[in-house]
Formats: C-alpha cells, structure tokens, sequence
C-alpha cells in the first residue's frame, strides 16, 4: 500500500480500505490494522486475506466468530488451536471446515452440541472420548455408526439404546451380552435357526435359544446337557422336529438320544452311520433300515464310534472293525493272514486302526514283519534238529533262573548256611553228647540231595568234622568248603534236572506230533479198532461188505495155500486148517503165533510169522477205510509220556503254525512305543527272532518276556557281551542262546516297574494285574484315592454259613483293582476291558453313585465281589454270571442299605438284585421287569428283570407291591466313606505301602525325586513300636524319637487319629520326623 | 537307600554306574530325574532298585558335585 495513504486520517482511511477491501494484500492489512477496525464480513470479498492463516489468527484475538468468514486453507494447526482454546462454539454445519474437528478438543464441544454430527465423521475421528460424549447423549447409533468403528462395540450403554430401537442389531454385535440379548429379545427381536450358526456365541444364551425353539423346533440342535429334556425333546417331536445329517453333526448328543435317532433314521436310512453305542433301537428298525441303506467302510471310517454300537451284530461283513471282536477272533484273523504271506498283513486291518482300539500306526508294520520273518520248512530235519539244540539251551537256560529263583528258599542256599548248621550241630552235640543228631543231620543232607549221595558217606564226613571240631572248637572252612560244594553241587544238579524234567513234561503236552508219528499212533488205533469191528462183523465200518471181506480172506488162504517157500519148508497145511485160522482171525479180530501153532501144528516160526502177517495185511489194506472218532483220535498226556520224551521223531520242534500263532499274539500286544524301540533295534532283532517259535513253551519265555527282550536288546546285548571275550566271526545267535538266563532276566528287569510303584500296589495286586500294566493301575487308583463320600451308604456283613465276610465303602482299598481279575480272568469289567467294561469299572471305583461288595474267605482272601449302583431312589446289586450268590445273602445286603436309607433320611426306596446274578429264583420275592434296570445302568451283563428285596415301605410294615421307581431322582445324602481299622500290629508291607504312596503322591516334582532316592525299606523290628492307619503311619524309634508319615487327606478324620494316637502315646511334636 | 557312584559306561541312552562298593548298576535315560545331559566319569546319586539276584538298576539318578559327596 501506497505509505501516504497510510497517513490518511483514520476515518477515511477506514473509508479507503473498505472500498479498495478487495485489493488488500496481507501485508496491506497487518499495515493497517492497527488503525482501522474491520468487520469480519468483509473478509469474503478478499481472497487472499480470508485463505490466510496469518490473518485468521489476528481476527480470532478480536473477534473469535470472525473464522467463519475464512477459507478452510486459512485453518493452520496454530489457528484451528486458537479456535479450541477460545472456546467458540462451532456449530453443526461443520461441514464446511471438516479440518476444525481434528482438534478433539472442538470435535468434543461439536459432538456435545449435536451429536448426529458423528455421522460425519471417519473411523480415526471417533475416539473413546467421542463415545464416551454420545453415550452421555441422547444419540442412538445405527448400524452404519456401528460398523464404521469398532468403538461403538465397546460401549454397551450405546449398542443397548441401538439394539432398542432396532432390535436386529443384535446380529452384527460381536461381543455379546445378557443385557444386549435381553434387549433385543424384549424388544421383539426373534433368532432363527441360521443365525446360531453364523453368530456361534447365540448359543450360550439360553433366552436365545429358548425363544427361537419356540418358533421353530429344530433349533433343539443346539440344545446340550440338562437342556436337552426329556420334556423339550417331546416338545420339539411333537412340533415335527426330525434331525438331518447337519443336525447330528452340529449336536453329537442328539445322537444318544433313542426317539430322536429312530424318528431321523425312519426319515433318512442313511443317518444310520450316526448311531451311538448309548442308544437302543428296535431291532425291526434296525433291519428295516439296512435293507434300506448300504453300510459301507467309508461309513464306518468316518463314523468309527459305530464299531461300538449293537450295529454291528448287523453286519458280519465288518466284524473286524467291531469293538467286541475278542483277541482271539483278533488273532485267529492275523494267523489266517500270516499263514497265506508271513511277510504281509494288510495295513488297513480296522482293529489296527487307531480308530477302532488300535494301538499303533499301521505304516510300521510291514518293516517289523520284515525282521520278525522266518522262512523255515518244518519238514527238513536239519530245522528240527537245529531247533532241538535251540530249544536244549533255552531249558537250560530257563532252569538256571529257576535256580537263582528259588536259592533263597532252600534249606542251605550257600555254604554259609550250611557251615552255620554244621557248627550249630556240634554245638548241640557237644552239650547233649547225642550222637544220633548227626545221624539225622546226615540224613537230612542226603534228603536234600534226594539221595544221591548216601547217607552213610556223608555221616562219615560229619563224624570227621566234629572230630576236628572237638579238638579246635572250630571247623575249618577251607577244608570243609570241599564238601559243603560237593553238597550243593549235588543238590543244584538234582534241582535242574528235575526242573528240566518238569519242563519237557509241560512242553510235550504243548507240542504237536510229528505227522509220521501221529500217523503210526493213529494207524495203531484203527488196527486195534479193527479187530472188534471184525469180531462184530460190522463190515460197513470196515468200509467193505461181507462178500468183499470174505474174498479178501479167501484171496489170502490161496496165497498161503500155494506159497512155495510155505511148501519148501515142509509145513503141511490144508484148506480146513485155513478155515480154522480164519474162524479164529474173524472171532478176534486177528490172528496171533500161539493160535497158528496150536491149530496147524507147525514150528517153522518163519511160516508161522507169514502167516500171521498175511492175515494182518488184510487190515492194514481196510485201515484206510476205517474212521476214528475226536475221541478215539485224541492223543492224552499218558500217550504222549509213553513216546519217548521230546525229540524230533515224536514232536515238530520248529512248528510253523506255533510261530505264526506267537507272532499273532506279540502284533495285538504292541503299541506305538514299544513298536517304536523294537524298531530301533531293527538291525539286530534276526540274532533272536529264531526263538520266536519257542515262545509260550516255557513260563519265564512268553510272549510279553519276548517282547520286553525285543524292545531293549541293544541294551541287553550290550550288558551281555561286556563281560566276554568277543572273538572276530563269532556267532552271535549261539552267544545270545548261551545266555538265554540273561537274555530274559535283563528283558524283564529293563523293562520293570520301579518297585516303588509295585510296593504302592501291593504283591498281591501286582501279581494279579501283571507288572506290565501296574504303572496304569496305580494311576486309576491315585483317582481311587480322591474318594471320599458316594451316594450308597457302606455295609459290613459277616455270613456264618459260607464264612465269608462283605464289605463296601472302603475307597482305598487297592484289592478293589482287581474286580476284573477275581472271577475270571479277562472279564471286560476291568481297566483294560473295552470301551463298555472300563466306564463299568470307573463307574464302581470312582463315581459316587457305584461302589462293589469285596468278599473275602475265611482266610481273609479275596474271593468274589458284587456290584452296586445307585440310580435315584433304587439301588442294583449285580454279582458276576460266572458266581452267583443266593437271594438270602442278597436280602442280608439289602436290609442293611434300607436300614441305613432310613436312619439317615435317605431317598433310597428300593434294593433290587438284576436276575443275571441270582442262582435260582425264590417265590417269596417279586420279580420286576423293567428295560431301565438295564439302559439306566452301565455294561455289567444285565437282564431287564430284577428281584426286589427290600424296601422302606416293606420295612415300615407296608406290603404293597406299589413300586415308584424313580431312577433319575437326586439322592438326599452322601455317606462318608467308612475308616480302615488301625492296625497295632502291621505288616512291614502295610508301612511299606503308604511310604511309597507318600512319594508317588508327591506333586514337586523336585522333592519326589529326593523322596524316591532315599526310599529305604523298613524294618519293624528296628522300631519299639509302629501303628498304622488308613493313611498314615508313626514308627516310634527305641530312643523315643518317632517317624510319622501321613498322606495327603482331604479326610479329617485322618488328623484326629493321629492326633489320638499320638496324645495315648505320649508323643511330642518335637521328637518327630515327618518323611 | 541312596547310593553314590561315578558313571562307568554311558552311550546317550543306557549306561552303568560304578558304586563306591565297586557293584556294577544299570541305567537308562528315562532314570535321570529330571533328564540331565550327564557324561562318563559324572558322579551321580541315584537309588538301588533290585530286580533280580544279580541285577540291580538305578533309578531317580542324579548328577553331584565331588563336594556333596562329603555332606
């Protein structure tokens, strides 16, 4: 601007700027400014002032409004914080300057005013404090706020008042609420079926669920647990709910429910492929439905649980996928397999499948045939003879560890022992003066070496002995050493060779003839038959008629007749002594030499001998014909023991189908693991896969042995050659047979239990569940031990008339493991026993509506056991098919659990007994047949029948027979479970136990190690006193000290007994030790 | 009963200790408590698990240092 203007009196200086206002350049204004005073209108008319920022921030100090008369380019970040720090209240139409809501202070006090303006605004613009401003609003977003920025979702005040006003917002809000579903829902909003399928989370909202099943039945699907009622199952069948393929997908529990499946399967046959093993369905429908619908092996590798199901009875083509095919249906298939192709067995055999109860990966497979094949002929001798010496050794192997074994139970194991009765003896003799003791101690000596050395020789050799014992008052043990060996020598060599007699014995009832030898043995019987089928005349079983007999007879009398040697001899014989020979052959049966003598007459033996052996070879000719019965072809443990004794003419050493039949056996015992180390072995296994046909011979060599041996003999060969001199081309085969003793000592130590584990268990547990499988046994019954109360109140009852003694409630008493094991070995009733049988078994020992009757004899042995379950207010007593107990003892049990129902104020209203485990039926009792005493209680071989045999209403004087049988009514009371006696006097295995319970129940890891690294043995009688409880145990030392053990309890009952005993005995905490 | 021994023969898998009785025990891996790499010549505490007359092996095996020997 011209600077002579700017001297112009301000009036008309004011006059010029605003008629020239347009021409004005930023600097023409900061020049005037200061002297003219102008109204923010005016800025419009001037672009270049109203896009100045410069400009913009003087006119916000005069006037802050003035910046409505700008350009959005004037808004600097310095004006637009002017603007927000003046306070200026923007209005809604804010559109024109969208750069004034960067500042969240403006945005802030925009939104305020009108909230609607969040519309407008980008996803970054809305900030929690934005949505913190509308929910302090009346704003109500829509579904366009909702998915523009993902705060909108956080803010449940906002989506509450959104899903108000449309209800079916509720679809698009990925973080529901109870309150938001309770919105919706009250506002009309109404799910279908689909929407739980794409919005998962509908489904833990039973509003949702219970208002779109009203609307539409087949949302049951997505009904679970105590939802699925019986009520709402009726409700949506009766509504037309029929389950498709998807529902049974969507909901596997649909699938164990009976009417749903039946209804589904009538619909669509195919939905079969979707039966559980729960379900029961008519056996009509069953058949109907696979006349309708195929099965096929694609149907059961996706669907494999049907393996388990009563299908299956259906579909013998597919036996061998059923979880019922019994091992030995198992291994009759692998044999029949191996037979065709000992290298080959199909890897996609089902009961090898992981699928159906397999237990290892089926690719393995044919690489361990590889190594386990032997093709070998039976029929070459050189094999028999082979194996003959093979099978030498492994006796004499088998017998030196039955040795070792037995050592230290003979009377003199040692020459220790037996120097120790030596001087004993003089000891005696000297003080008695008795002489006859060492006849008796000779005597004794000569017994243990079953007489083979005479008693006299050794008495002599005593009598020397205590001759230089009564001059030295000792007995000199170098010199008597020599005889003490001779002694033990002898008694070794008379124990193996018994055993080794023992042994042939077992193996020559195990072993199959030879065919030749059997042969000769049958063909013996058939002639024996035949002399009284002759004498009988019973000429069909000769396979003959009477006229082809008779010609056979005749035919022999000519050629006897015009034999010229018989002629040379001078023997003279006629037609009618021939008949005579004949008669007689004919009445016995055969003809012998005294018979020919005596009716011809003649003493040339070599005629009598042809004569005799003519007429034999008229049987031999007929043996063919004749048939021996299983029973006349049986070969029994006397025939067999008359043969010979085990050799390769009377027994086929090397078996193949034993082989085959113990290779079977070792496929169906391996799992992954095992399978695993066999094969890290691979390149050694053909050193001892040659025993494989001896297995199961001999006890100590079994299957499991053989696979112990398989799985660690890298290491067993190792230990083995260590200590032998390993020449270059030795064989290795003939070392290893050399030390079978080692070979299945080592296999079995390497692969033992640690005995921790075992003494946890118990002998008596161990013994019976096997070694092998205790380390999984012990497991169950850690869980066992977390047992504390069940819904079936305990009982005690000793019976007079059989001396048996009952008893329930005791949780932790290992002897309960072996409910499987009592009766009969293999029942499915067990930890192993199949799908069904093991949820029995978890059923009894764990769960508080199962327990088991123990029964023990007199002798406190196990014997026997009774299931009892509990379904609301009945109880079931279930024994074993193969022991029955009679209904008196039954009635026994079932008063006490009356008695105890009403004296504790109990529901259980009835005690049944399943007729599956009663001997015989007994008038006096009613019988109720009712499916649920099956389908409402786990696998146990039961009938839909069941005999009542008591009942509070019995009890209480009331003799109706009206039953309420109400099996899925809660129970009212829980009984704890009754203490084990506490023992003054126990066992060291009784302390042994809880000590080693106490280390496997240890949960630091850290100090379990330390625990088990300095478990000790105990000795009772380094104590002065030990007690010992249910769980715990003190051992009190000879100085007063004492060692405590206790488990971990969550009973308290535990803690008083302690506390009780402890405060009888006077004992301080102070003196103790806690292990 | 706790026992002390020096690792006589060790391959990564199966090994034996020599006891300060001079008795020969064997061992695997899975019997060092807490999987230890050890090497031959290790001394170790471990507890004697005896499974046959003449077999012993060791269990719960664990690496010490010379001076715990004389704790």
């Amino acid at each position: 601007m011209n600077k002579l203007i700017l001297l112009l009196p301000k009036p008309i200086l004011k006059n010029y700027v605003l008629a020239h206002f347009s021409e004005l350049t930023v600097e023409d204004f900061f020049e005037i400014a200061d002297k003219v005073k102008f109204s923010k209108y005016y800025f419009e008319k001037n672009d270049k002032l109203n896009s100045s920022s410069d400009v913009l921030s003087y006119m916000l100090d005069i006037d802050p409004y003035s910046y409505d008369w700008f350009d959005k380019n004037a808004f600097s970040a310095e004006c637009i914080d002017k603007l927000a720090a003046l306070d200026v209240v923007i209005p809604a139409d804010i559109d024109k300057y969208p750069i004034l809501l960067t500042n969240d202070k403006i945005l802030e006090s925009v939104i305020k005013a009108e909230p609607n303006i969040v519309k407008k605004l980008s996803e970054n613009q809305i900030t929690d404090k934005v949505i913190s401003i509308l929910e302090n609003s009346a704003y109500i977003p829509d579904y366009n706020d909702i998915i523009k920025s993902p705060l909108f979702l956080n803010s449940e005040k906002l989506l509450k008042r959104a899903i108000e006003k449309t209800p079916e917002l509720i679809l698009k809000i990925e973080k529901l609420s109870d309150t938001l579903v309770s919105t919706a829902l009250k506002k009309g909003f109404i799910p279908e079926k689909n929407h739980f399928y794409t919005i998962p989370q509908f489904k833990n909202y039973d509003e949702l669920l219970k208002t779109a099943f009203a609307n539409d039945p087949s949302v049951i699907v997505f009904f679970s647990g105590d939802k699925l009622s019986t009520s709402v199952i009726q409700d949506a069948r009766e509504r037309g709910f029929i389950a498709t393929e998807e529902d049974l997908m969507e909901n596997p529990s649909l699938c164990n429910i009976d009417c749903i499946m039946e209804d589904a399967i009538r619909n669509n046959p195919k939905l079969i492929v979707f039966l559980s093993k729960n379900v029961s369905i008519s056996e009509n429908l069953i058949i109907e439905t696979l006349k309708k619908y195929e099965i096929t092996k694609e149907d059961l590798e996706n669907h494999p649980s049907l393996a388990t199901t009563c299908l299956m009875n259906y579909l013998p083509e597919f036996k061998l996928y059923s979880s019922t095919l019994t091992d030995e249906e198992k291994k009759a298939t692998l044999i029949s397999y191996l037979k065709k192709d000992q290298t080959s067995i199909p890897k996609d055999l089902p009961f090898f499948n992981y699928k159906f109860g397999g237990k290892f990966d089926t690719k393995k497979l044919p690489e361990l045939l590889n190594y386990l094949t032997l093709s070998l002929n039976q029929n070459d001798i050189n094999v028999q003879q082979s194996y003959l010496q093979m099978l030498d050794k492994v006796i004499d192997g088998i017998v030196d560890i039955r040795y070792k074994k037995n050592k230290p139970s003979f009377l003199y194991p040692d020459l220790v022992s037996l120097n120790d009765a030596l001087i004993e003896l003089f000891k005696n003799v000297s003080i008695t003066n008795d002489f006859e003791l060492i006849s008796k101690f000779a005597d004794e000596l000569s017994s243990f070496v079953e007489k083979t050395i005479d008693k006299e020789e050794i008495k002599k050799e005593i009598e020397n002995f205590y001759a230089a014992y009564v001059n030295n008052q000792s007995v000199n043990f170098h010199i008597s050493s020599e005889f003490y060996n001779k002694i033990l020598n002898q008694h070794k060599n008379m124990f193996m060779s018994i055993e080794k007699q023992k042994i042939l014995k077992e193996i020559e009832n195990k072993m199959k003839l030879t065919p030749k030898k059997m042969n000769v043995i049958l063909n013996g019987r058939k002639l024996q038959k035949m002399r009284v089928l002759i004498a009988n005349n019973e000429f069909e079983q000769l396979g003959v008629t009477k006229e082809q007999f008779n010609f056979e007879i005749k035919n022999i009398k000519n050629i006897i007749l015009n034999n010229k040697d018989i002629k040379k001899s001078g023997s003279q014989i006629t037609m009618e002594q021939l008949d005579y020979l004949v008669d007689n052959f004919v009445k016995n049966g055969a003809l012998d030499e005294n018979t020919v003598i005596e009716l011809l007459g003649i003493k040339n033996s070599e005629v009598i001998k042809y004569i005799v052996n003519k007429f034999e070879q008229i049987k031999i000719k007929l043996a063919n014909n004749v048939m021996l019965s299983n029973e006349e072809s049986f070969i029994s443990t006397l025939d067999r023991s008359k043969l010979g004794g085990v050799n390769c003419s009377n027994y086929l050493i090397f078996d193949n189908d034993r082989y085959i039949d113990n290779l079977s056996e070792l496929l169906l015992k391996l799992d992954d693991d095992t399978l695993d180390k066999i094969l890290s072995n691979k390149h050694l296994l053909k050193e001892i896969t040659c025993l494989l046909p001896l297995i199961d011979l001999i006890e100590e060599l079994d299957v499991q042995t053989f696979i112990n041996i398989l799985s660690t003999y890298d290491r067993i060969r190792d230990k083995i050659f260590q200590n032998l001199d390993i020449r270059e081309n030795v064989d290795y085969k003939d070392l290893i047979l050399k030390n079978i003793d080692n070979l299945i000592q080592l296999g079995n130590a390497y692969n033992s239990v640690d005995s921790i584990h075992l003494i946890a268990l118990g002998q008596e547990v161990v013994s019976k569940i096997g070694e092998e499988n205790s380390s999984r046994y012990l497991e169950f019954y850690l869980k066992m031990l977390n047992k504390q109360k069940g819904f079936i109140p305990p009982i005690s009852i000793y019976d007079q008339e059989q001396n048996y003694f009952l008893e329930s409630g005791i949780y932790s008493d290992p002897e309960r493991l072996l409910i499987g094991k009592i009766i009969k070995e293999g029942s499915c009733v067990d930890l192993f026993g199949g799908v069904s049988g093991t949820k029995t078994y978890e059923d009894v020992l764990l769960e508080n509506s199962g327990d088991v009757i123990l029964i023990r004899d007199k002798d406190k042995k196990l014997i026997s056991r009774i299931f009892i379950f509990r379904r609301g207010n009945v109880v079931q007593l279930v024994a074993s098919i193969y022991k029955k107990h009679s209904i008196d003892l039954y009635k026994k049990i079932a008063d006490q659990i009356i008695q105890q129902s009403i004296s504790n104020n109990d529901n259980i209203d009835y005690v049944f007994v399943n007729t599956a485990s009663i001997q015989s039926r007994n008038e006096n009792f009613v019988e109720i047949d009712d499916s649920r005493f099956v389908t409402k209680f786990p696998h146990a071989d039961l009938n839909s029948a069941a005999i009542l045999l008591s009942s509070k209403n019995k009890v209480s004087g009331n003799n109706g027979i009206e039953l309420n049988l109400k099996f899925d009514e809660i129970p009212k009371v829980s009984y704890m479970k009754p203490r084990k006696k506490i023992l003054l006097q126990p066992t060291e295995s009784d302390i042994m136990r809880i000590k080693a319970l106490n280390i496997v129940m240890e949960n630091d890891l850290v100090e379990k190690e330390r625990m088990s690294r300095d478990f000790e043995p105990i000795y009772i009688e380094s104590y002065e006193k030990v007690i010992c409880g249910e769980d715990w145990y003190i051992a009190i030392k000879k100085d007063g000290s004492y060692e405590q053990v206790v488990l971990q309890s969550k009973d308290p009952r535990t803690y008083e007994e302690i506390e009780q005993v402890k405060g009888l005995l006077n004992l301080s905490d102070d003196n103790s030790k806690s292990l | 009963m706790k026992s002390i021994g020096v690792v006589n023969l060790y391959n990564g898998k199966y090994g034996t200790i020599l006891t300060k009785e001079n008795e020969i025990v064997d061992f695997e891996f899975k019997d060092i408590s807490f999987g230890q790499k050890i090497n031959i010549g290790d001394i170790v505490e471990f507890r004697i698990d005896q499974k046959f007359p003449d077999i012993k092996l060791a269990r719960n095996i664990n690496p010490i240092s010379s001076d715990e020997i004389y704790k």
